[in-house]
């Protein structure tokens, strides 16, 4: 090149800019309503992430939102994989602990794989849209989200590059023995016909009771008594590994980390799925550890499927939240059924079945966290009608979905296969890749639906505001301050249970400066303080219990002395807020 | 009652400087401190047949240590874990452990009790549960403490540890503070001025004093000592019945690093069968019952009905033992402890839970020229203390307290400080200065007002003096002997080969448990934290299994005599010899082989 003559060097130099930023001189890019077509970081919705591609994405929106995306790991999964926790906030206008957090994790059971996708799509999309969408800047500078997208990292790797089924697996991958002979995992699910899916084995039998449905013959139906059927159904695709009789009886293990959590944990005899103790599990032991460590987390989120839903606890049918906050679940989760149609908003214990030791209850009853659990994916989808068939929808609705929509790629065909303890048997059914999740097409609208729900859960976390300070002249060296608190959102800066277990400490008003003596100190719920709260003890710093959704209280100081510089409000949960005495 | 002031400034010793007494008599002489309990168990350690290892390290870098004593494969053979000093406070546990794992191993020579009982069985020793609060024994100002140093904020405030004990008169130890107050509801005993009882209002009594521990109000939010240093109560922190937001409890069930450690020990030693241990929360004296039917709703309160006599079984068993020095009744009612050890043991482990309070202090009950004559003869002699409690054989019934003694006529009081009374009483009659008089401090809570610090001290009424300690230990050794020959003995007791013809056999073998035991309580069965018993085949070379599987799992044997049959059927050419094996690991294992051509049939053949 140094041989060229100089005009010829500024020449190429230019072109090498234009070919570099053609945007400098193109049309300004069409932008969708929604997300941004010109990302920072490239992105593409309608495909599952494995973990080293969530762990890409993840550094790669650190590198190109530094202000506003932070990672961690908390530590090593059981197989030794990083756990990760991103943070997402505005960093450059004020500390994370003074804001209230929202905490979101994805995936605890790893095979509920969407989740992952929702909770890294708001991580992308929350960096990507800060400078476009004055909502979701006023969201990163008020609020700090906490998002640990893969609870369940290890077991994700599973489901994507072992054979599985759509329900497996729930489990980590820290073994266990099952079925308490010895021997740990000795017995598992086996792919037969190396097809990377764990389906279904049937063997033609002119005595069998099932026979083929009529209008999708990839199905089984139980023959009528009075016909003959032909096939019979012998379970998941596998074999008797360990010569005990049994076929598949201890498989990758049939422990349920979202059984694993301390609150009213119950063991496995009374909880299927509990291990020794609450956070027996590494995994859930660090995103524990993690919320607690955040005491101004004020909302959360815990992305499962399936079947649509917006969960709240409790699971034990013992337990009561408390009735001022049931009313704030049901507002966020009325609106949520308005948001995402097909979803609805439940009660873990009436509406679907007792858990023990639930990661939701825990966040609400021990940490004072008004949580949701949502239940991705709903069979209303197939066909945006409701399935009467439960969760997961009829069969017939899921062959009909296979065949015009998805052209037949959803099912394994049925194929012979010579099986050493049942002879010639057949090997078929739906694939691991649908059912509980969905499909390509369908992957983004679901990722932003619940996005855009847990977003407005989020933005209805409290905060704490001085709305106005009034100073009067009582004469005789005497000031009266007089402070009005508010909090303009619907959760309050303390649920009823916070309250109730003294979980965070009271909110604190403070008079801020020097020179002066605080003779008495009241709070008051109502303006007049016609029956105000004395607080003796210390009272330059003013304790409130809470200040209610859309609540107010006020506070009153008889002061001698210079008059102070201003007044701070701070709360755990609810952030803080400063106003300066003139 | 002697009345002096004490100048409070001068006095006054705040909890912050945490130190172990420089000077003068541990509270409670003659009982090993962490580094004689760990001195011991490395000593011990060294004996054949002994290991010792370490469970877990403590926030106060602390170890519980673990002392394993077992034949060969420890871990092969079921086993016993004595666990003692569950509740911190309660020495007497640890010394007890100590004692008969020593006299264990002393005693393991060929023919011996002790061998007989190592040959079957491995023995567990953990000595100090919770070393953190253990080892407190010797802090000073001293109080009873039964939690580790994890730090939290007791009484919800959202400030740790800013309202300790304050020892106001400098004795070193904290006890009880007594505020003269007409609005106080505690007034003195009429039998002894020391005591104090609470006010009965229905009996339109009036209380005149405040009763406080001894302290002052350090934060100044009018509460006294409502949160000092430390800790979790290990024994409040096991997951069984867990008591949420609990006083001492942990930040949820399990939180401790120390919890985790023993119940990851536990499962992960699935041979097991049997915990014994020691803490306040005694079953042996106060055996478990049962509701009876099959208790409904998330856990079981009381045992399993099916497990209810051998539970009393056990306790009948263990008074025998305890009749020697006469503590085979009057014992104290056991606290019902939520999120204890004992019950997890039993109510989440699933396997036989037996706990000792081991001493307790009886009240005197003799006549007077016996004891006159007792007194003499013992004297000062404190290693006989063992005897000095022994009640004389006449008394049957020692809740029928005499009222016909010729005393001024008190007013009754009922019940109230009983406990008290007994307790001064039987210090008076043991020679021991277990209590603090009741002396006048000056207190900056309460200017103008009588304060008085005083009360028993602690330590003394949970923990006999160190001379009795070898004769507990005794009993409670010959009882840990008892309790391995009540264990299930695994035998494969028949086998029968019948020849269809054709090169076809059926066998039938039959598993037996000759022990008194059940091969698993039934609360083993519903908890399901054990491993199953299995029977397994082995085949002669050309010999396949026709119809049954290689190995099978077995439900639990009953004990005395519970057998179970498993059939196979198998093609065998050439007939051959078939080996089989019985086994669990906190049952054991039983081996027998069984001739196709002769039906000869051979116990105790290992493979």
């Amino acid at each position: 090149m140094s041989n060229l003559p100089i005009t010829q060097i500024i020449v190429s130099l230019v072109g090498a800019a234009l070919l570099l930023t053609p945007q400098a001189f193109a049309k300004e890019a069409y932008q969708p309503a929604g997300a941004t077509s010109t990302p920072k970081v490239e992105a593409r919705w309608n495909f599952y992430h494995d973990y080293s591609q969530v762990t890409e994405m993840l550094h790669q929106l650190v590198t190109a939102f530094p202000n506003l995306c932070k990672l961690e790991s908390l530590g090593k999964s059981y197989e030794g994989r990083d756990f990760w926790v991103v943070t997402i906030t505005n960093f450059t206008n004020k500390p994370e602990t003074e804001k209230a957090g929202f905490y979101i994790d994805g995936a605890i059971h790893a095979n509920e794989i969407q989740g992952v996708e929702v909770s890294l799509y708001t991580a992308w999309y929350l960096c990507e849209m800060y400078e476009s969408s004055g909502f979701v800047r006023k969201l990163l500078d008020e609020r700090v989200f906490y998002i640990i997208p893969m609870m369940s990292p290890d077991s994700r790797e599973a489901h994507f590059y072992e054979p599985n089924s759509t329900s497996s697996p729930r489990s980590g991958q820290r073994p266990f023995d099952d079925d308490r002979d010895g021997l740990v995992d000795e017995d598992g699910p086996d792919d037969l016909n190396g097809d990377g899916h764990i389906t279904r084995m049937r063997k033609r039998d002119p005595n069998g009771r099932w026979k083929e449905h009529e209008d999708y013959p990839g199905l089984l139906v139980m023959a009528d008594a009075d016909e003959v059927g032909g096939f019979l159904r012998l379970g998941r695709e596998g074999l008797d590994n360990d010569g005990d009789g049994q076929v598949n009886e201890d498989g990758d293990g049939s422990y349920d980390p979202n059984r694993d959590w301390a609150w009213g944990w119950q063991p496995g005899f009374i909880q299927r799925g509990a291990l020794r103790y609450p956070f027996t599990l590494d995994e859930n032991r660090m995103a524990a550890e993690f919320v607690m460590a955040h005491p101004n987390i004020a909302g959360a989120q815990s992305y499962h499927n399936t079947g649509g839903m917006f969960l709240r606890g409790p699971g034990d049918p013992d337990d009561r939240y408390e009735r001022g906050d049931t009313r704030i679940f049901e507002a966020i989760g009325k609106r949520g059924e308005e948001m995402i149609p097909g979803y609805d908003y439940l009660v873990v214990h009436e509406d679907m079945y007792t858990v023990y030791g639930g990661e939701l209850d825990w966040l609400y009853m021990m940490q004072g966290i008004l949580t949701f659990s949502n239940e991705l994916w709903t069979s209303f989808n197939y066909f945006n009608t409701e399935d009467e068939s439960g969760w997961f929808g009829s069969r017939e609705t899921k062959m009909k979905f296979d065949e015009y929509l998805l052209f037949g790629d959803g099912f394994v065909e049925w194929e012979e296969y010579d099986h050493p303890v049942y002879g010639l048997v057949e090997i078929g059914g739906q694939k691991k890749t649908w059912g509980r999740q969905p499909p390509s097409f369908m992957l983004e609208e679901e990722c932003h639906r619940n996005m855009a729900f847990t977003l407005y859960h989020a933005d209805q976390m409290p905060i704490i505001e001085i709305d106005s300070v009034d100073v009067q002249d009582l004469g005789s060296g005497l000031m009266q301050i007089t402070a009005t608190i508010v909090n303009r959102k619907l959760i309050p800066t303390h649920l009823g249970v916070d309250t109730k277990n003294n979980i965070t400490r009271p909110d604190l008003v403070s008079l801020v400066g020097s020179g002066f003596e605080v003779v008495a100190g009241f709070s008051s719920s109502e303006q007049f303080f016609e029956r105000p709260t004395e607080q003796r003890l210390n009272p330059e710093v003013l304790e409130l219990s809470r200040v209610g959704g859309n609540g107010v209280m006020y506070v009153r100081w008889l002061v001698k002395g210079t008059l102070p510089e201003a007044v701070t409000v701070s709360s755990v949960k609810g952030g803080v807020d400063r106003k300066e005495l003139e | 009652m002697a009345k002096y002031s004490i100048p409070f400034a001068a006095l006054f010793i705040s909890l912050c400087a945490l130190q172990p007494s420089l000077a003068g008599e541990p509270i409670i002489p003659g009982y090993l401190d962490y580094a004689g309990i760990s001195a011991k168990v490395k000593e011990l350690g060294q004996k054949e047949w002994a290991e010792q290892s370490t469970l877990c390290t403590t926030t106060g870098g602390r170890a519980v240590h673990l002392l394993t004593v077992g034949i060969g494969d420890a871990e092969s053979k079921p086993a016993i874990a004595v666990v003692g000093s569950v509740v911190g406070s309660h020495l007497l546990g640890g010394e007890l452990c100590l004692r008969m794992a020593e006299e264990l191993l002393a005693d393991a020579t060929e023919g011996g009790a002790a061998m007989e009982l190592l040959k079957r069985n491995t023995v567990y020793f953990i000595p100090w549960l919770n070393p953190d609060a253990s080892a407190g024994f010797l802090d000073s100002p001293l109080w009873e403490r039964t939690v580790n140093l994890t730090q939290t904020d007791e009484d919800g405030d959202f400030r740790i540890d800013e309202d300790g004990y304050d020892d106001l008169n400098g004795d070193g130890l904290i006890t009880m503070m007594r505020v003269q107050d007409e609005a106080g509801t505690y007034r003195t005993h009429p039998k002894d001025s020391r005591v104090m009882i609470e006010a009965e209002e229905k009996d339109n009594e009036t209380g005149s004093w405040k009763l406080f521990s001894e302290g002052i109000d350090n934060d100044g939010d009018e509460d006294f000592n409502e949160d000092g240093p430390g800790g979790v109560d290990l024994n409040r922190n096991f997951p069984y019945n867990y008591p949420h937001y609990g006083n001492a409890a942990g930040r949820y069930a399990a939180s401790e690093d120390v919890t985790r450690a023993v119940v990851d020990f536990f499962y992960d030693h699935n041979n097991i069968a049997m915990v014994y241990s020691f803490s306040p929360e005694d079953n042996l004296m106060n055996a478990w019952k049962t509701k009876g039917g099959d208790p409904k709703g998330k856990f079981y309160s009381a045992v399993h009905k099916d497990d209810a006599a051998y539970f009393a079984y056990f306790s009948e068993q263990y008074k025998e033992i305890r009749k020697e020095n006469g503590q085979d009744k009057g014992a104290p009612k056991s606290p019902n402890g939520a999120g204890s050890f004992t019950k997890w043991a039993y109510f989440h482990y699933g396997r036989w839970s037996l706990t000792a309070r081991g001493w307790w202090l009886t009240k005197p009950e003799e006549k007077k020229e016996e004891k006159e004559a007792k007194q003499e003869v013992e004297a000062n002699d404190s290693a006989k203390l063992a005897d000095a409690e022994q009640p004389t054989a006449s008394e049957e019934k020692p809740e029928a307290k005499p009222e016909e003694e010729p005393e001024e006529k008190l007013e009754d009081v009922g019940d109230r400080g009983k406990d008290d009374l007994a307790a001064l009483a039987w210090m008076e009659e043991a020679g021991l200065d277990g209590f603090v008089d009741w002396q006048e401090v000056d207190h900056p809570d309460f200017p103008g007002q009588l304060v008085e610090v005083g009360g028993f001290k602690p330590y003394l009424r949970l923990n006999p003096p160190a001379g009795m300690l070898d004769g507990l230990g005794q009993q409670h050794y010959a009882y840990l002997l008892e309790l391995g020959s009540l264990l299930p003995h695994l035998e494969i007791s028949a086998a029968k080969v019948e020849d269809l013809g054709g090169g076809i056999y059926r066998v039938t073998v039959e598993v037996s448990n000759l022990g008194y035991l059940p091969t698993i309580p039934a609360m083993g069965e519903v908890t399901r934290s054990h491993q199953k018993l299995q029977l397994a085949l082995e085949l002669p070379p050309g010999a396949e299994l026709l119809y049954g599987a290689q190995r099978v799992s077995l439900g639990a044997l009953a004990g005395q005599g519970g057998i179970q049959e498993v059939t196979w059927r198998i093609r065998a050419k050439g007939g051959g010899e078939l080996a089989l094996r019985a086994w669990a690991p906190a049952v054991g294992e039983a081996t027998a082989t069984v001739n196709l051509d002769t039906g000869n049939f051979t116990q105790g053949v290992a493979k």
